[in-house]
């Protein structure tokens, strides 16, 4: 595909089809990697199907927006003091020395205290999609809210005397 | 017979039982996880990598077989596992558990008051 490609301010070539269209400007800045830095580009080939197509990116450019601002708000800072009323749920197996887990095997349940937070949310989330299969750590993991995860991470990342 | 037969049998239902690991075997065995894990496997090099330093030999053996079968999912540690044995995976479980390190379990007795 060839592109010409001006400034955002709209001084070089492209006239008032294009500044137009680049008045739905943020999103279409957004999802673009060839205008990183505040340049636009234009397809030369014509009106009818460039036109078209930039619509649609622009819509994509929104929803990629939409997206990304989601995921940004929901991800939560961990509280460790938060945590406290919910370790009720976690202590039964990790707050006993040397417990075992019976099923499906037999084995000591993992030692949680001094991982990362990173790995312990990694861990809860892996629980909850699936990519690790233990029984009750699943079933614990599915009812865990995205600020459970992070502030369970916070209480059990963090050293206690 | 009957005891042969259920000891195969067992074998054969378990593969990764427990199989008595040699601890100094797993230190030859573990060299190249070190890159990750760091050299004392106290101090991973990232955050989304966990200490094995101490943690349970059981549950390390247990972690290795699941990332083996492909029953616990990881890019990178599915590889990692893909060339252990299940002796190597005592042997390195046995090595692991038995160094020092920061993990530790906070007592229920200590929460509930
Ligand atoms: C019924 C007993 C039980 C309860 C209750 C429980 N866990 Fe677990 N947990 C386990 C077992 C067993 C494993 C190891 C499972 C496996 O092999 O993947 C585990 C694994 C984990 C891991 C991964 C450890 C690692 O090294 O990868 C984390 C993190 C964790 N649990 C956190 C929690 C939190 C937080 C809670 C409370 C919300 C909780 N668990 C409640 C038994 C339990
Ligand atoms: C390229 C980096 C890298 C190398 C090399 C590596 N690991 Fe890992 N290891 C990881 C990461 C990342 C995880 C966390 C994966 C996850 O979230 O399931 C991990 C997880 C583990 C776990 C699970 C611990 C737990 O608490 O559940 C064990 C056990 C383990 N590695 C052992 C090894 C062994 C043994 C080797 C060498 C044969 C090795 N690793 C080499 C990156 C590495």
């Amino acid at each position: 595909m060839h592109y010409t490609t001006g400034r955002m301010d709209g001084t070089a070539p492209g006239g008032p089809q294009t500044r137009t269209l680049l008045a739905g400007g943020l999103s279409y800045r957004i999802h673009s990697p060839l205008n990183i830095g505040g340049y636009w580009h234009q397809d030369p080939g014509g009106p009818g199907r460039p036109l078209r197509v930039r619509a649609m990116k622009t819509i994509l450019g929104l929803i990629l927006f939409v997206l990304t601002g989601a995921a940004l708000a929901q991800a939560p800072v961990g509280n460790a003091e938060a945590a406290k009323s919910k370790i009720s749920m976690c202590i039964g197996c990790h707050g006993i020395p040397g417990y075992k887990t019976v099923f499906p095997h037999v084995y000591r349940v993992p030692m949680i205290t001094g991982q990362s937070p990173l790995y312990i949310v990694n861990a809860l989330q892996a629980y909850k999609s699936g990519a690790r299969q233990h029984p009750s750590m699943r079933g614990i993991a599915q009812g865990l809210s995205e600020q459970d995860i992070a502030d369970l991470a916070a209480y059990y990342s963090t050293e206690h005397k | 017979m009957k005891t042969v037969m259920l000891a195969a049998l067992l074998c054969i239902a378990s593969p990764f039982a427990y199989a008595g690991g040699d601890a100094g075997a797993g230190a030859q065995k573990s060299k190249a996880c070190a890159a990750c894990h760091g050299a004392d496997f106290d101090t991973p090099v990232s955050a989304d990598i966990p200490v094995l330093a101490g943690q349970h030999e059981d549950y390390l053996a247990r972690a290795l077989a699941d990332y083996k079968s492909g029953s616990r999912k990881n890019p990178v540690m599915s590889g990692q596992a893909a060339a252990l044995s299940a002796q190597d995976i005592a042997d390195i479980a046995a090595y692991f558990s038995g160094l020092p390190g920061k993990l530790k379990v906070i007592r229920l007795h200590r929460l509930v008051q």
